[in-house]
């Protein structure tokens, strides 16, 4: 899958790019609406990374410009949190997803497989991972083959560890991909274990795996690594 | 005291005390100049007899009262008061000039009388007149000086009115009256500079901290990502990831703290100008549905009473921040089995949970970094940020604690 990542804070982008390099994307970065103009017109990329606060343009007209020469490309637009009226265009314009700065880095990947996902077309579009299958449509999770019913909060817990699998996530993380960014700061984010146990309890007991590994002082890993 | 009644007072004191001490000149020097006159006049007829009796004429023919008594041995001479009557009427007062004469060899006291009364009468009218000249003066005085003045500072009344209503912070300009007054005209130019001078600084300083957050935002931004991709890593030993961790939360709360006091300093700009009404009762009921299951995990019972089409004029974004901080902090400083109502009616957003009465000062509850537990992790500006919201939109918010009960109640509509 080849990405382009428009943003023009190096540091940031450097760390974005950094991140997905493990999820063996080819990523591509462009540091302002100048490049990322000349870019997008000369090559083709499965999903734009899109910062609108550009220093030399603005990156709704980027947007624009995608949506008309290359309508397939899934975009993910990156904003500042209370710039609803920008969020909102954004997504009137065409955009697939949106994320406010600042943002985990988990949850962009989270959500750039998440548009990869809804533009593939081609066969069915399931997720496997050993023995979990799960239709991300459909919200059907299987265990060996056999459904097991989970809430929303659990099902929305397995795809984001799916999607991150093998990286150690952190509670807070995991929070504000379930709860939203006013989850904010929290004295102990002791009730996203409540989710976690009841996971791997249905999953085993289905005769999974459990593949949730409790990293002490950080968070989770969800992986056979 | 009103400057015009104190300016008309000092008036009335000044010339009152004028008044008086004139009037008592006055008066004072009337009527030693009548008694001088008639004393004159009595003086002249005296003369006038003694001429007559030296050229030995009789006193027949000698005008005005005169009598005469034969006093052998009298030889002084002296002025008296008397009263006489005549047949009708009242006793009248006379001044009487008492003389010795000598009249064909014999010893003579002679009175010559001048009435006094047209004098009393002159004394008294004229007295009569400076009064009612004096309370003519005064009573003009007041009303001239009460309407002329009225007049006068009406304008600097109404800039008075201007400057209450006067807010820096809302941008709208000061618009003092121009009057035909050269000091109140100065006042107002003065005035003009000096919030011009507030704005500007205001402005200045409001630009100073958007610009503090915006630049620390990126520093803060790299350092939680770079942290981010680090522990995503994993493979670290249990004091490797206890100091990871320590640094990412410290990062979170910078980045979050970083956040809040955007919102707080960008509240005033147009962005979040809204015209068009949102159903509240759905955002309400969004937020809560989202965090059920940590009520329910944190052991509490929440009730709610949501009612339907509560239209009103607020940013979406701002009334998530707004329901969300005070859910949270329902949550946060609740006790266990405790439980939290919620109401939303048209005219109001009532939020109430069990709990400790608060160790921080009901007024200063809404203050920026108040917060309830020292040690908790809350930055403290949710609620300052729920005031800020509030007075943005001139929404009025209360906190009470009754029956155990921290209830904090929005009026949509100050009164």
């Amino acid at each position: 899958m080849k990405i382009l990542i428009v943003e023009d804070q190096k540091e940031l982008s450097d760390t974005i790019a950094e991140y997905l390099k493990s999820e063996s994307y080819h990523c591509e970065r462009a540091f302002s609406f100048y490049q990322a103009s000349e870019k997008i017109h000369l090559y083709e990329y499965d999903v734009v990374v899109l910062d609108l606060n550009l220093p030399d343009g603005d990156g709704l007209e980027i947007l624009a410009a995608l949506k008309q020469v290359k309508p397939d490309t899934g975009i993910i637009i990156l904003s500042a949190r209370d710039t609803l009226a920008d969020k909102l265009t954004g997504l009137n314009l065409g955009a697939d997803d949106y994320l406010t700065k600042p943002f985990e880095l988990a949850e962009l990947n989270a959500r750039i497989k998440s548009v990869i996902r809804r533009r593939n077309f081609m066969g069915e579009n399931i997720i496997h991972f050993n023995e979990i299958s799960i239709n991300p449509e459909s919200k059907e999770v299987k265990v060996n083959d056999r459904p097991v019913k989970l809430t929303r909060k659990e099902f929305e817990l397995l795809l984001y560890f799916i999607s991150n699998k093998n990286k150690v996530l952190t509670k807070n993380a995991i929070a504000e991909h379930l709860w939203g960014d006013e989850i904010d700061l929290w004295d102990n984010l002791d009730f996203i274990y409540v989710h976690i146990r009841n996971l791997r309890k249905k999953i085993m007991g289905l005769g999974g795996t459990d593949y949730i590994k409790t990293v002490y002082g950080l968070g989770y890993k969800f992986g056979s690594l | 005291m009103k400057l015009t009644s104190r300016s008309t007072i000092n008036y009335l004191i000044y010339t009152f005390g004028i008044f008086l001490a004139g009037a008592f000149v006055f008066f004072i020097n009337i009527h030693s100049i009548i008694n001088q006159d008639i004393e004159n006049r009595l003086q002249l007829r005296r003369k006038n007899i003694e001429i007559l009796l030296q050229e030995d004429h009789s006193l027949h023919s000698v005008p005005g009262e005169i009598e005469l008594i034969h006093s052998p041995g009298f030889n002084t001479t002296y002025y008296a008061d008397t009263l006489l009557s005549y047949q009708q009427g009242e006793p009248e007062e006379f001044l009487a000039l008492v003389f010795p004469a000598a009249i064909n060899g014999e010893n003579y006291k002679i009175i010559l009388y001048n009435s006094m009364t047209s004098s009393h009468h002159l004394f008294w009218a004229v007295g009569i007149l400076m009064i009612l000249l004096f309370l003519l003066i005064e009573t003009g005085m007041v009303v001239i000086h009460n309407v002329v003045n009225s007049g006068v500072w009406a304008p600097f009344f109404r800039n008075i009115n201007a400057l209450k209503k006067y807010q820096p912070l809302k941008g709208i300009q000061l618009k003092l009256e121009k009057t035909r007054t050269d000091e109140f005209n100065q006042l107002n130019d003065a005035i003009h500079l000096m919030a011009a001078q507030i704005e500007s600084d205001f402005r200045k300083m409001k630009e100073f901290s958007e610009d503090i957050a915006h630049e620390t935002q990126t520093p803060v931004a790299i350092v939680k990502s770079k942290l981010e991709v680090l522990i995503s890593k994993g493979g670290f030993n249990e004091e490797q990831a206890k100091l990871l961790n320590d640094a990412y939360q410290s990062t979170q709360k910078l980045a979050k703290l970083n956040q809040s006091l955007l919102l707080l300093t960008r509240l005033e700009t147009p962005e979040y100008q809204v015209s068009s009404p949102i159903h509240l009762n759905r955002i309400l009921s969004e937020i809560v549905g989202n965090f059920e299951d940590i009520i329910e995990a944190s052991g509490l019972e929440l009730t709610r009473n949501i009612e339907d089409d509560i239209m009103l004029s607020i940013h979406p974004i701002l009334a998530d921040v707004l329901f969300t901080n005070l859910l949270r902090n329902s949550i946060r400083h609740n006790q266990t089995n405790g439980r939290i109502n919620i109401v939303l009616s048209s005219n109001s957003f009532v939020i109430e949970n069990t709990g400790l009465p608060l160790s921080v000062p009901t007024n200063k509850l809404f203050d920026r970094f108040k917060k309830q537990n020292i040690q908790s992790e809350s930055l403290g500006l949710g609620l300052a940020i729920v005031k800020k919201i509030c007075d943005y939109y001139s929404m009025d918010i209360s906190y009470t604690y009754k029956n155990e009960l921290h209830i904090i109640k929005i009026n949509f509509r100050k009164n």
